[in-house]
């Protein structure tokens, strides 16, 4: 009886075993969990990079974000006047083709007031869009645009507004804390996984229940991981752009010299050395030289501590008149560190740093009202240099742009309404409304199931095709 | 009783109110626009004021104010500005969760703090009570944020016994639980202790010890009881603190509890998510403080309640 019993067990356990023939999704961690599957209406990195798994835009972009067509191609009939045609027939997940009446529907409906789209603002000078044929649309401007097809990157919905997309994956599932998509193609399945915490996520990696993690990983611990044979750390230059911003209403940092000693009395090597672990370079432009508008020669911002005091000396700063200066950062602990070691770094040359740090809303708030005197942020993701009007043109302080120091520069402005984003971006360099920190590398830890798995320039997912 | 019940329930429509107003007009108060947050610095200001006007940001404070309350006792509890999901539906995915968890730390702590801090109270002095004391005071001191990756590490990663987190599988709760309800078992089984101790000293203790009730019967029986009013207290202020969910063990665990979803909504000027977990919260404090002072009643029946 008693031997009957253990071989039930046994019977019962061995068809509890996963069934091995089904392939286990490819697991990716995810830091912070996706808000919007509307292409409409996201605007967070997570939201947005899972989108453009799902949906085509009318462009994309390639590796030197030059616009390229994804759905359809275009000809430039007149500066407010441009003609789209299909690249090839494509088709929504659900079978069906899409069509240029779902891509007007799309483009209509972000333009409407009453969606409340975030992306109506970047697309408020279209005027009309007009269905030449069932593979032809022409779009009007109200105004000339020279950077306009690079601003439709939205993904196309079908006329319902249902939210299916026609790129290479589809929805499966959308969870709390897990979302999975099916590659079209091959019904490979890819699983998103939120975890939150750094360590964590390494210790998933450990026990297999990752396959990659990608990005927001201390360095320390993807140094860790990369002494692992089972992983492999994958790494590629990045071209999201941290900064010092300074405020230029402020009596003591409107003096050039004060900016120019702050920027040589930052050891950014140093940083990128140590906390960084080599994993990102030193910036210089808010556009990196592989742009299409980037600067591709300029003087690059030395550490000269010695010069630095000069200057500060120069500017009326010394032990019996130190320079003292808030710094606002956020929460991140990361972000914190690298404060706390700037502010080291500084000391050096005689000016005392206050950190100030503060949850995302009031950083942000405090940030966009003129509320600090240094603070540092990035830029994530820019793809076109009409940023540098956004920026750095003197009429686009907030609320209107991101001017946020108040820089104010009459060559600049009249070179950004020019287009000529070389010498504004030199210009920039020798103002120095920012100081150019970094662009940190993509990195990413993959395991063994996902070694072709390749990082894009941007950190978006598309290298999941790659994936077996 | 139920005179008792009718007060307490309507005093606490009074606490949950005054909760529920302050936290108001603090978030309205607080630097940080929500719709600067959500549209950026790039959008135009008509879209800025339309999007104010569909969230209803538009109004005045205090006709937002009312429209909330309003809302509240009709059981809309509006949308959220960040998800594309009403804030009944995101709390009420989580709120579940997130009782699970206080309940299963709970457990947790009592079966945990009971045993231990009765044989702390049998064996004071000896090495016995030292032991157990310093396994109480190591559970107070180590943080979650510690406690947890360090657990995960051995139980998940090096013994393969139990998942890293999530809420998938009936072990998952493991972990979390552990380091949720360590620090309040910790406390809980030094209060046992002492309570224990001091009701040993009682007369009607010696009286059953001088009746010749061996010194366990007289312990369950007759101190025990008594003993465990003042825990019943800790447990209860405890368990509310549970149920306003516990960002780190949620974070190391990925368990999807109502406060990661709050710490976000704050970070994010999210005013309605943020809103309708206070009103939760606080409707849990109230609640459980409620059934506390129900359970003293039955308990000591020299406790009358009304």
């Amino acid at each position: 009886m008693r031997f009957l019993s253990v071989l039930a067990c046994v019977a019962m356990l061995t068809a509890c075993q996963p069934d091995t023939s089904v392939e286990k999704p490819i697991t990716i961690a995810l830091s912070s969990a996706p808000k919007q599957f509307d292409p409409r209406f996201a605007t967070d990195a997570t939201s947005t990079r899972l989108n453009q798994l799902v949906y085509q835009g009318i462009v994309q972009f390639d590796e030197s974000n030059q616009p390229v067509p994804d759905l359809m191609s275009w000809v430039e009939l007149s500066p407010v006047h441009y003609r789209f045609k299909w690249v090839k027939p494509a088709q929504f997940s659900n079978g069906q083709a899409v069509t240029i009446e779902d891509v007007i529907a799309t483009y209509e409906s972000v333009l409407d007031s009453k969606t409340a789209s975030p992306h109506r603002a970047a697309l408020s000078h279209i005027q009309r869009i007009e269905k030449i044929n069932e593979t032809t649309m022409d779009i009007y401007l109200s105004k000339a645009d020279s950077l306009f097809v690079s601003r439709l990157t939205l993904g196309v919905l079908p006329k319902s507004m249902n939210l299916i997309g026609s790129g290479d994956f589809k929805w499966v599932e959308k969870g709390l804390q897990k979302w999975t998509l099916e590659r079209v193609s091959d019904a490979r399945q890819f699983q998103f996984v939120l975890s939150k915490d750094p360590t964590v996520r390494v210790l998933k990696m450990m026990k297999g229940e990752l396959d990659i993690i990608q990005n927001n990983l201390p360095f320390e611990l993807v140094a860790y991981l990369d002494k692992k044979q089972a992983f492999e750390v994958k790494s590629r230059a990045g071209s999201n752009f941290s900064y010092l911003g300074f405020n230029l209403k402020d009596p003591i940092l409107s003096d050039l010299r004060v900016r120019q000693a702050i920027a040589m009395g930052i050891d950014r090597q140093a940083l990128i050395q140590y906390l960084f672990q080599d994993q990102a370079r030193p910036a210089h432009s808010l556009l990196p030289e592989t742009h299409w508008a980037g600067l591709k020669k300029f003087q690059p911002i030395k550490y000269k501590p010695k010069q630095a005091q000069r200057l500060l000396a120069e500017a009326g700063y010394n032990e019996q008149n130190p320079l003292v200066l808030s710094y606002k950062t956020s929460t991140d602990p990361f972000r914190i560190r690298l404060a706390t070691v700037m502010q080291a770094q500084l000391a050096k040359i005689g000016v005392q740093l206050n950190i100030q740090s503060y949850d995302w809303g009031t950083f942000y708030g405090d940030i966009k009202n003129g509320n600090f005197q240094l603070y540092s942020l990035a830029w994530v993701g820019i793809k076109t240099p009409d940023i540098f009007q956004y920026v750095f043109h003197s009429e686009f302080q907030p609320p209107k742009g991101a001017n946020r120091g108040a820089y104010v520069n009459p060559k600049v402005d009249q070179w950004i309404e020019q287009e000529d984003y070389l010498k504004v971006q030199q210009q920039v360099l020798e103002d120095l409304p920012y100081v150019p920190l970094w662009y940190e590398n993509q990195v990413a830890i993959v395991g063994e199931r996902a070694k072709k798995y390749r990082l894009s320039a941007d950190g978006n997912y598309s290298g999941l095709n790659y994936v077996d | 009783m139920s005179a008792y019940l009718l007060s307490r329930l309507f005093s606490a429509v009074w606490v949950v109110l005054g909760v529920l107003t302050l936290v108001f007009f603090v978030l309205h108060a607080a630097p940080g626009d929500p719709v600067e947050l959500m549209l950026g610095e790039q959008a135009s200001g008509a879209d800025r004021e339309a999007l104010r006007e569909s969230l209803g940001l538009n109004l005045s404070v205090w006709e937002q104010y009312l429209t909330f309350l309003s809302g509240v006792v009709v059981g809309d509890w509006g949308q959220s500005i960040h998800h594309a999901q009403s804030v009944m539906e995101l709390i009420s995915a989580r709120i579940v969760e997130t009782a699970y968890l206080a309940a299963m730390s709970m457990v947790f702590a009592l079966l945990f703090a009971l045993p231990l801090g009765l044989w702390a109270a049998k064996n004071v002095g000896r090495w016995q009570d030292q032991l157990a004391m310093g396994i109480s005071l190591v559970g107070i001191s180590v943080p979650n944020f510690v406690l947890g990756p360090v657990m995960i590490w051995l139980f998940a990663v090096v013994l393969l016994w139990l998942p890293t987190g999530g809420n998938e599988t009936p072990q998952s709760v493991i972990l979390p639980a552990i380091a949720l309800g360590s620090a309040l078992a910790a406390i809980s089984a030094r209060m046992i202790r002492s309570s224990v101790l001091q009701t040993m000293q009682s007369a009607y203790i010696k009286t059953a010890r001088a009746k010749g009730l061996s010194e366990d019967k007289v312990l369950w029986r007759h101190a025990l009881r008594n003993a465990f009013l003042p825990v019943l207290t800790v447990l209860g202020l405890q368990l509310g603190m549970l149920l306003g969910g516990a960002v780190i063990t949620e974070v190391v665990f990925q368990w999807p509890g109502i406060g990661t979803l709050m710490v976000e909504a704050i970070q994010t000027r999210d005013y309605p998510v943020v809103q309708g977990c206070m009103l939760v919260i606080s409707l849990a404090y109230v609640g459980v403080n409620l059934l506390t002072d129900l359970a003293y009643a039955q308990l000591d029946p020299r406790v009358r309640l009304g």
